[in-house]
């Protein structure tokens, strides 16, 4: 068996949206002779991941995950480029890619509405053709790993978002799928709710080898569960690597901007670099493993008088700022 | 073929158990639909206390088309009238969620789903039938029931090759609710004698929008009637013909799937 589950080439895909000219006679136009702009959600992505890894899919809002998990469930197709999944064209055979994964969108339930967890289960089973003796080892596991057992007879629409999430997850793991793919399962969840779906996750990964991918904006996320990160930005891969190794360069990162009474002589400090330094404003940035934030702080109210000061920890968007714009210090 | 049949049971019973968790809302709605179909039936029994015939049928034969037209998209409305929500989930990116099982999402569109509030106009429908069909007797041995069994069934099967149609346009067209609506609209025409009618109407509801075939052309096979029994006894085809057609025109639509930004 080989061990690459998916491998994606310049994947790319492009949406047409219908332009709305304003006014009445415009709308008319419209309708008529419809005007179309092109979006390039994904430009030319290309990666491969092996059967077993857990994988972060990070970027910003509109950066191109959710198209980039479409494209490889088969939702959709590529406008160029291609993807197999487990030696398939998923578009191209749909059906027979869809007994082989999971997918799980964050608010957005699978389960029947109405009806208590069991029935949707019971429903997955004879959809998915679960063997009755597997199924009932998965559904016996997920009472442990997610505790179903106290919503098992509930009514889906009676469960709270962290409820149906936990129900919603077992639900896509119920046929053994050697894939999965997540985006952004953990979107609203409380922070209870969160710790138990990364929990989860990394175990099933763990001692059932079951692939995943998990596209958030959420770095704490990865933590956990995915020591490779693959990053997104505008369509194009950013970067792909070591969890470890991005956060632990990127990640480690402090920010600090201050608010200044007055102009102020040019502020330097070893290890620390200025982003931008004018009558009004000081804006810095630093490893927090080289230099103490505490020092920096000091520093900072010592060289001129602040009116305002505040510090941000890096996240999401500062590790793509640095990563798109390179190191420009 | 037969795992569809056992699933499309178990998506009715799960659809079913759907239901019954609003039972008062389900009571209330069935009533109301069950007194407006009395009042729209009553309707044809009032205008022939004025005129002794339409279009050159009797007050029995119009009740039998009409109730046949009610039946028929009684079915529909019963059983598939998701094919009437296909334009909303294309708009609204809900065609995901069907597209990565592994089964037709058409089978699951047209088996996710039973109506609530229609169960007045097949019970009014069905009772219509019965007394206008006994009165002319058309419904004395059991071949004849089988054979309107049939009919209905087609003709349900054209109600939701036309609403699959009009909705399957949705992957182009950012508002399609018009042509939705004119699908809507026009099943109106279906229920009573076709030959009271312009030729252009009669032409649109035969070879365009074929409501025709789900009441009154089914209902002229049944009465023997040789102008029109030809075109009777073909609904079965036009029913398959018709949705196949449509569905050809569904998977080619679905190819061009965009679903929704986020
Ligand atoms: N069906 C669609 N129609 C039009 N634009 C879309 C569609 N899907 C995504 N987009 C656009 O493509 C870009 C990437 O979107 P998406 O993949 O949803 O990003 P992410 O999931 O990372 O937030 C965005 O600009 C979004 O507006
Ligand atoms: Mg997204």
């Amino acid at each position: 068996m080989p061990s690459c589950l998916i491998e994606a080439h310049d994947l790319t895909r492009e949406f047409r949206v219908a332009e709305t000219p304003e006014g009445f006679l415009g709308g008319l136009r419209g309708f008529l002779k419809p005007r179309y702009r092109l979006v390039q959600a994904l430009a030319g992505a290309s990666f491969r991941i092996d059967r077993g890894e857990a994988v972060g899919y990070i970027g910003l809002n509109g950066a191109g995950k959710s198209t980039t998990i479409k494209l490889l469930c088969g939702i959709l197709a590529p406008t160029r480029g291609r993807v197999t999944v487990a030696g398939i064209d998923p578009h191209r055979r749909r059906l027979e890619n869809a007994g082989r994964i999971g997918l799980v969108v964050g608010q957005r339930t699978q389960l029947w509405w109405d009806l208590p967890v069991r029935e949707s289960f019971q429903l997955l089973r004879r959809v998915y053709r679960v063997p009755l003796a597997a199924y009932r080892a998965n559904v016996a596991l997920f009472h442990d790993l997610l505790d179903l057992g106290s919503i098992w007879n509930t009514p889906v629409r009676l469960l709270s978002l962290g409820q149906r999430m936990r129900a919603d997850l077992a639900a896509v793991f119920l046929h053994d799928p050697p894939m999965v793919y997540l985006d952004e399962p953990t979107i609203g969840l409380d922070v209870l709710a969160k710790a138990a779906v990364r929990q989860f996750l990394k175990e099933i990964n763990r001692t059932r080898g079951v692939t995943l991918l998990l596209a958030t904006h959420d770095l704490r996320d990865l933590a956990l569960t995915c020591p490779r990160v693959l990053m997104v930005h505008r369509g194009r891969i950013l970067y792909d690597g070591g969890q470890e190794e991005l956060l632990g360069r990127y990640g480690q990162e402090v920010q600090v901007v201050a608010e200044l009474e007055r102009q102020a002589p040019p502020f330097t400090l070893p290890g620390v670099s200025v982003l931008r330094q004018d009558a009004g404003r000081l804006e810095v940035v630093f490893n927090r493993r080289s230099v103490p934030v505490a020092a920096v702080l000091a520093a900072v109210t010592e060289s001129c008088p602040v009116r305002d000061l505040s510090v941000r920890e890096a996240d999401l968007e500062s590790i793509v700022q640095r990563l798109y714009g390179g190191d420009r210090r | 073929m037969l795992r569809h049949i056992i699933l499309y049971g178990l998506y009715l019973r799960a659809n079913w158990l759907s239901l019954m968790q609003y039972r008062l809302d389900f009571a209330v709605k069935n009533i109301s639909g069950l007194t407006l179909n009395l009042v729209l039936v009553a309707g044809v029994g009032i205008i022939f206390s004025r005129v002794g015939e339409i279009g050159g049928w009797s007050f029995h034969q119009v009740l039998f088309i009409y109730a046949l037209g009610m039946v028929c998209r009684a079915v529909w409305h019963l059983l598939w009238v998701d094919t009437l929500s296909i334009g909303l989930l294309v708009r609204r990116g809900g065609l995901d969620r069907l597209l990565v099982r592994p089964l037709n999402p058409l089978f699951q569109i047209m088996a996710g789903y039973l109506d609530d509030d229609d169960w007045g106009e097949l019970l009014v429908g069905l009772v219509g039938l019965t007394v206008a069909g006994r009165e002319l007797g058309l419904v004395e041995h059991g071949g004849q029931v089988l054979l309107l069994g049939l009919f209905v069934l087609s003709g349900a099967l054209i109600y939701s090759a036309i609403h699959l149609a009009a909705n399957t346009t949705a992957f182009w067209l950012v508002s399609a609710r018009s042509l939705d609506l004119l699908a809507w609209e026009l099943d109106n025409f279906s229920r009573y004698p076709l030959n009271i009618f312009g030729t252009g109407i009669r032409f649109l509801l035969t070879w365009v929008v074929p409501y025709g075939f789900a009441g009154f052309y089914p209902a002229m096979a049944v009465f023997g009637e040789t102008r029109w029994a030809l075109l009777g006894w073909a609904t079965a085809l036009v029913g398959l013909g018709a949705f196949a057609l449509a569905y050809r025109f569904w998977l080619y639509g679905l190819a061009s799937y965009q679903g929704t930004g986020t």
